[in-house]
């Protein structure tokens, strides 16, 4: 039965195109502008991403930075040196002890102390414990971030293990200070050395796990792969570093490539690249890692030579006039401390190179013309940590 | 290498640094721009590892300290620091902008200084270094240095509204305005001297 053809029916056929056509005039937009964060598990912390779209497609973004800027720069001026370690720990939650090691090595080097051998191979020890705590939370959260739950429970559960240790040698969690001038706050207690060796197999444990659950996973890879492209030579200029520029096939890292006091020189390890430079190659980089890391810290505690773990520093320390700059392959890229001393008993200028805030101020050119899931792809496979960027 | 760095810099460098492990190198502040390039093109340094500022004016409030002991005077303006010993590669104004540079495959960094001069405006290496941006923003927020041909010079961690530069060694740091800080002895002189009394702190 067809619509008998009156006047009303005519009206309302106009209504209807009319409506249609306003429609597929507000299809071609000007785009809007969606707010990610400042709290978003994808961030880390506090960092806000104003992103203009166009449908779900991004135009531009733009990080704003600075809920969480704190003025460590500043506030390192109006301390001593040994005070500043406990600030400076505070800088990557996750990895504090790393942070903690530049600063001290800065300040020997200006002091001209050296720690003795047993000390720099418990400091390194520890880096890498810190590095394997960092970087394990990474390879869960990663998952979390496109929907898969288990891994950061299990990323959780097992990082618990490395935590434990560090407490049981340090006192702290989280914020170790367990980096003294010349040396360490005090010995590794009876039966850790041990107790670590057992644990070291679990975080391998877990690294398989991860490489099953995600890896291999057709869905991780088809959200992963191709996303966040970053090459070579872009991610050079803009200061990327640590793992996601090894990720865009750069064979770069610190701890092989410098000359540094810490125990690395004495290990056997690999400095693992990819060439892809996506999403998927940064998880890749960061798994292997953890693994090499694993690897590290057995052969430093085979390998700890005996003897003192303090050289002989004043108790008042005051550091002679100079310059220092020291910078180290930490969890999330290169940390580098540039102390200025003017012969006083606090630093005169701190500039604190944290890998953060390089890592994202990729994020203006790396977000343009993706898509808005991606966004959070991009910005869990970053992997930066909030305190790092704002200081 | 640095023999290396010296030639192809030329006319450009004003004075080098050399400690074991490190160098540094300042140019003059009409040479900023030059001499990146020069270094980012001829010489191979491909990586932007930072850029920042130094004021070389001391505090004139006692390491960064108001203090408000109603006898003591603030030290005052005092002399901007020339000492070669703290100040390495030389220089005479009171800001100088350094950035470190390096070399991912030659594995060594250079950290190039230039003096700021009055006007306080230097030449921007966004163009040469894209990671430049954000760091040059952040100086010219905490030391109140221009970049020219720095298109998007804005607040990036405080508040558009700031006032001041946070990081010049006369701003004051307010937290200590506002309540004077215990830990202030460690940032004296201890006293040697023996049988000394000790000095009354209050702790309210």
């Amino acid at each position: 039965m067809s619509t008998p053809l009156n006047d009303r029916n005519v009206a309302a056929y106009i209504a209807g195109q009319a409506a249609d056509a306003r429609v597929n005039i507000e299809l071609v937009s000007d785009g809007m502008t969606l707010n990610i964060g400042p709290q978003h598990p994808a961030t880390h912390g506090t960092l806000r991403i104003v992103v203009h779209l166009d449908g779900e497609r991004v135009v531009w973004a733009e990080p704003v930075c600075g809920y969480m800027h704190r003025g460590y720069e500043k506030l390192t001026e109006v301390r001593t040196y040994p005070q500043v370690t406990t600030l400076i720990n505070r800088i990557d939650w996750l990895s504090s002890f790393a942070n903690e090691v530049p600063f001290i090595l800065a300040s020997e080097q200006l002091l001209g102390v050296e720690a003795p051998e047993r000390a720099q191979w418990i400091r390194t020890a520890l880096f890498e414990m810190g590095r394997i705590a960092n970087l394990m939370l990474f390879l869960g959260d990663m998952g979390v971030q496109l929907g898969a739950v288990t891994p950061v429970f299990y990323a959780f559960r097992d990082r618990e293990h490395v935590l434990n240790q560090i407490e049981s040698a340090t006192g702290g969690r989280f914020h170790p200070n367990y980096n003294r001038i010349g040396g360490i706050k005090e010995d590794l207690p009876a039966g850790w050395i041990a107790e670590t060796k057992s644990i070291l197999p679990k975080v391998r444990e877990f690294c398989d796990q991860m490489e099953e659950l995600l890896l291999n996973s057709e869905i991780f890879a088809a959200r992963t792969k191709g996303i966040g492209h970053i090459p070579k030579e872009v991610g050079l200029e803009y200061g990327l570093s640590g793992a996601n520029i090894r990720a865009s096939g750069v064979d770069w890292d610190l701890r092989r490539d410098e000359d540094s006091p810490l125990a690395w020189k004495h290990c056997d390890w690999k400095v693992w690249t990819h060439q892809d430079g996506d999403a998927f190659a940064r998880y890749w980089v960061r798994l292997q890692e953890v693994r090499e890391s694993t690897r590290i810290v057995e052969q430093l505690l085979d390998g700890l030579p005996e003897g003192s773990i303090q050289t002989k520093v004043r108790k008042i320390i005051k550091v002679p006039a100079g310059t220092a700059w020291v910078h180290t392959e930490n969890p999330l890229g290169e940390m580098g401390y540039y102390v200025v001393s003017t012969d006083g008993l606090g630093p005169y200028r701190v500039k604190i190179r944290s890998a953060s805030f390089n890592n994202i101020s990729i994020l203006p050119w790396l977000l343009k013309d993706v898509y808005v899931p991606d966004v959070i792809t991009i910005l869990a496979s970053l992997y930066f940590i909030l305190g790092d960027v704002d200081r | 290498m640095q023999e290396e760095i010296m030639q192809s810099l030329g006319s450009h460098l004003v004075q080098t640094h050399v400690t074991e492990s490190d160098l540094w190198i300042r140019v003059a502040d009409e040479s900023w721009l030059d001499a990146v390039r020069i270094c980012k093109e001829d010489l191979g340094f491909d990586y932007f590892s930072f850029l920042s500022a130094v004021d070389w004016l001391p505090n004139p409030n006692l390491d960064g300290e108001y203090v408000f002991d109603e006898g003591k005077e603030p030290a005052g303006p005092q002399e901007i620091i020339v000492d070669p010993e703290v100040r390495y590669a030389g220089g005479t104004s009171r800001f100088q902008v350094l950035t470190r540079l390096y070399s991912v495959e030659k594995h060594h960094g250079v950290t190039l200084v230039t003096d700021v001069p009055e006007s306080l405006t230097l030449a921007s290496i966004v163009t040469l270094y894209k990671g430049a941006d954000w760091h040059e923003r952040e100086t010219w927020e905490m030391f109140g240095i221009t970049f020219e041909g720095h298109s998007d010079l804005r607040h990036i961690y405080l508040p558009a509204e700031f006032e001041g530069f946070p990081l010049r060694k006369d701003f004051p740091l307010l937290a200590r305005v506002v309540r004077p800080w215990p830990g202030l002895v460690d940032m004296e002189e201890m006293p040697i001297v023996e049988n000394q009394e000790k000095p009354e702190q209050d702790f309210a």
